[in-house]
């Protein structure tokens, strides 16, 4: 947290080894949040991508009041979220149709890549309604509170709540289903 | 049937790999983008912040404890390697030691003595300090970190910070100490015993003036050994008044685990920006007109380059005459001293300037404007240095010109040449 208050500081004051550093640390964490979201590895790359443009020329302006790492993934967050409001991406993909992941064909100048068993992980995810998936990745991967979570998507506690268990319960179908298989 | 605990913990499984060189481009498409919108930003707020800096009495009362505790360690100029103690044997002993622990006193926030306790750290090769974390009594800390200094003030719930390292030891508490300051002009050394027990012991006193301004130093050095057991400073060319920095109990580690150096403040805490400064009784030198070279029709990047080009080549050249007229902080330092500190004739000395940077901070004395300049060298042994250049920029009866006063803190091995800063 302090060393993040640092880099801020430093990054503001148009520090070049600031901005590598803030980068480092936070990518992987970031495009793991937005594969996970979206099921899909290239739109992931773009929305992460876009982020840390906007947060590299925005030395001048910027203000983070929490931590940083909150503040990038509200970016990613709110991004995901515009571009499945404007009909830019799945929200989600009904039990069967899930088709495999964009990334399982590697291109050349391919970011991120899903191991091997994290690919099946997101076939399931993307068959769970976006926001009961949402608050399954912020709360496993994004390390985020029910409390944090509910603040952000500007509902109650309880409704993140319900929408964390119907999620699991969904996954628990769908993977047991799997299993029965 | 699959349990909730079981899914989460599935779920958590998920992961991703990188690829590299896709990494390093995104990496370098982000570095362009914020040089680009730097350089299309005018940038007042730094200079009113820096205005509001110099103006802020309260500001310039707290620094002094975060100043006195530097200048002991400041010592060094332009770069550093220590070279070897005539006792082989010993120096081989000392290796085992990268860390060391001092307690003792120097001037609160108030400027009354307080207790202090200093941890210090050397890099893996033990030529420079890597973490230093200083703690006193009334709750300042001082503390470096990723090559930058940090100050604590709690009365003000305030850190300052400055992009240097200006607390650390240029040179550890062993034998390269002893070697530095027995080249101290008027350096006196004298023997004794420890009375509790019973050990030989070395004194060595010497005053000098370096970038930190004058300061007397009176170390105390185990013989056998060759490590210091205690430092006293003052910051007078002769012991005067109350020592500035008194270390009175001194312990040695072979390892201090990163946990030692872990500083946690309360939140909430403001931020400001150190500016660049040159203490008062090095202005007198540095406005003397004999030093210096003309900057008259250069812009303060071309005569900053041309002054730091000159004064490198008189460092590769060994030419000694010609560093002191173009670095006239160096005056009056012996001809041996002034060759350990710039490692002239030294086994690891300067072989190559690999980059001249152009003006990364710029600030005022009352002669003038100051502006620092990276500089990156490389050594005989392949390692890559970066020494920020502190130049004062001066008017003397019309004509304007520029001396270099050193550098801002110490001089900062870089892992590999592209850490090279723009």
């Amino acid at each position: 947290m302090l060393e993040d208050k640092l880099l801020i500081l430093r990054f503001k004051h148009g520090g070049s080894e600031a901005l590598r550093r803030i980068y480092e640390k936070y990518r992987l964490y970031l495009l793991k949040l937005a594969v996970a979201l979206l099921h899909d590895v290239s739109i992931a790359e773009d929305v992460v991508h876009d982020v840390f443009v906007r947060f590299a020329q925005s030395a001048e302006t910027i203000k983070i009041d929490g931590s940083l790492k909150a503040y990038l993934r509200a970016c990613v967050v709110n991004s995901i979220r515009n571009r499945i409001r404007n009909n830019q991406t799945r929200a989600y993909i009904e039990l069967g149709n899930a088709g495999p992941i964009v990334s399982e064909e590697k291109r050349p100048d391919q970011w991120a890549s899903l191991r091997e068993d994290s690919l099946r992980i997101s076939d399931v995810l993307i068959q769970v309604p976006f926001e009961q998936r949402e608050v399954i990745v912020l709360h496993l991967h994004g390390s985020m509170t029910f409390r944090q979570i509910a603040k952000l998507q500007a509902v109650s506690i309880k409704t993140i709540q319900s929408r964390y268990r119907y999620g699991l319960d969904k996954l628990r179908s769908i993977l047991n289903g799997e299993v029965t298989k | 049937m699959r349990s909730a605990d079981n899914i989460e913990k599935q779920i958590n499984k998920f992961n991703l790999d990188i690829n590299a060189d896709k990494d390093r481009q995104i990496l370098n498409e982000l570095l362009q983008a914020q040089e680009n919108a730097n350089r299309s930003s005018d940038r007042p707020s730094r200079f009113s912040l820096r205005r509001m800096i110099m103006q802020n009495k309260k500001f310039s009362l707290t620094t002094a404890a975060t100043v006195i505790i530097a200048v002991l360690l400041t010592i060094t100029f332009l770069g550093k390697t220590p070279q070897a103690w005539a006792i082989e044997e010993t120096i081989k002993a000392l290796k085992q030691y990268n860390g060391a622990y001092l307690s003792g006193v120097c001037p609160g926030q108030t400027g009354s003595s307080v207790g202090f306790e200093l941890w210090v750290r050397t890099n893996d090769t033990g030529t420079s300090t890597k973490n230093v974390l200083v703690k006193l009594d009334d709750g300042l800390m001082v503390w470096t970190k990723d090559n930058a200094t940090y100050a604590y003030l709690p009365d003000q719930n305030t850190v300052l910070y400055e992009d240097a390292v200006t607390t650390g030891f240029s040179h550890f508490l062993g034998p390269e100490l002893f070697e530095l300051l027995s080249s101290i002009k008027d350096a006196r050394t004298t023997y004794g015993y420890d009375s509790a027990t019973g050990r030989k012991r070395a004194m060595l006193s010497g005053g000098m003036t370096d970038v930190s301004g004058a300061k007397f130093l009176q170390v105390e050095f185990d013989v056998d050994s060759k490590l210091v057991v205690s430092i006293k400073q003052w910051d007078n060319l002769r012991p005067q008044g109350t020592p500035t920095f008194h270390a009175f109990t001194i312990r040695y580690f072979e390892q201090l685990p990163d946990s030692t150096f872990e500083v946690h403040i309360p939140d909430g805490v403001t931020y400001i920006e150190k500016p660049v400064t040159i203490p008062e009784a090095n202005l007198k030198i540095l406005s003397n007109p004999r030093y210096g070279i003309s900057s008259e029709g250069l812009t303060k990047e071309q005569a900053s380059r041309e002054i730091l080009e000159q004064l490198y080549n008189a460092i590769l050249d060994g030419d000694l005459k010609r560093i002191r007229n173009l670095a006239p902080v160096t005056e009056s330092w012996p001809d041996d001293l002034l060759k350990n500190l710039l490692h002239i004739e030294h086994n690891n000395e300067i072989v190559q300037v690999l980059e001249i940077g152009g003006i990364s901070r710029e600030s005022a004395s009352s002669l003038g404007p100051i502006v620092v300049v990276p500089v990156t060298t490389k050594r005989k042994d392949g390692t890559v240095w970066l020494a920020n250049c502190i130049i004062q920029f001066r008017q003397i009866d019309g004509e304007a010109s520029c001396v270099v006063h050193g550098p801002q803190g110490l001089p900062v091995q870089l892992e590999s040449s592209s850490e090279i800063r723009n």
